[in-house]
């Protein structure tokens, strides 16, 4: 999600939350790489939250990051 | 000498100023000033030592105090509890569904209402099967230029796609679901009417996991 206050008042049972701009809560418009980042580390906390309420912030800053570049690290992990 | 400051901090309703254009809206004169000043001094320094960086932090920490100076404002409904639900399958075999407040249509569709009173608490069912070109955005509430420009910035659906194909997800489900999330006096139809709806008819369809976005 994309508003921190508005994620306590609605109390989703777990919620990831973005800084990114309002519109592009997955990432950049043609940005598969970002897109694949956070839909897979929302997928990730889906699966590993054991707490009602819990609210991850994923470190990501928007264009300051290489995507393609943690894909790549993460297909060697799961090859390992 | 006020309107001077408010004249500097208007900003255009696109994607880059929809967080720090807050500030404008509830910053005393002094404060109004305050980042400007903060804004400049870590621009040069910034131009001194090359690590702008530190000016793009400067702005995301005003955003973020605009943000929660913004929701302090705001009405909100009351809400009890947190829902509860364990996934019970590991992701490779879920079906999970997509739903969406980006005020997401399909071209044929009615789209959303953007002058109804109160907000808009329908919503649009989507299948799987609809061609990207055919998916529309109607949102009043958030810059759309980034979903009209690729869908899949606010409604995944290539990226679950490819996902199911590469065995990731068990399976996307056969509809999603989207809402256009401006929804002001109108949250008791959305939480009593709309979204009990949605949520059976996802029951309905046997989903495993449902994922959200919001704009």
């Amino acid at each position: 999600m994309m508003f921190k206050e508005v994620e306590e008042y609605i109390k989703p049972p777990r919620v990831v939350h973005v800084r990114f701009p309002f519109g592009r809560p997955l990432g950049e418009p043609g940005n598969t790489d970002q897109q694949r980042v956070i839909i897979e580390d929302s997928l990730e906390i889906l699966v590993n939250t054991t707490v009602a309420g819990t609210v991850v912030e994923l470190p990501y800053r928007w264009r300051r990051e290489d995507y393609a570049a943690i894909r790549m690290r993460r297909a060697g992990e799961t090859k390992i | 000498m006020p309107s001077e400051l408010d004249d500097i901090l208007r900003s255009p309703r696109d994607a880059p100023f929809s967080r720090i254009r807050y500030v404008m809206l509830h910053a005393t004169e002094e404060q109004k000033a305050g980042f400007l000043r903060e804004l400049y001094l870590a621009a040069v320094q910034a131009k001194d030592t090359g690590q702008w960086d530190q000016v793009v932090e400067k702005l995301e920490d005003w955003e973020a105090w605009a943000m929660a100076e913004f929701s302090s404002h705001a009405m909100a409904p009351t809400v009890e509890g947190i829902p509860w639900s364990s996934v019970s399958k590991p992701l490779n075999k879920s079906r999970i569904a997509i739903v969406t407040t980006g005020g997401i249509y399909v071209e044929g569709q009615e789209p959303y209402d953007l002058d109804k009173q109160g907000g808009d608490f329908s919503f649009r069912e989507i299948s799987r099967d609809t061609p990207i070109n055919q998916l529309r955005v109607k949102h009043r509430g958030y810059d759309i230029a980034g979903p009209e420009a690729d869908i899949n910035c606010v409604f995944p659906l290539q990226r679950l796609l490819e996902m199911e194909a590469e065995g990731a997800i068990g399976e996307l489900a056969s509809t999603a679901y989207s809402f256009m999330g401006l929804i002001n006096a109108n949250t008791n139809f959305l939480i009593e009417d709309s979204a009990p709806e949605v949520a059976r008819r996802l029951r309905q369809a046997d989903v495993d996991a449902v994922f959200i976005t919001a704009t």
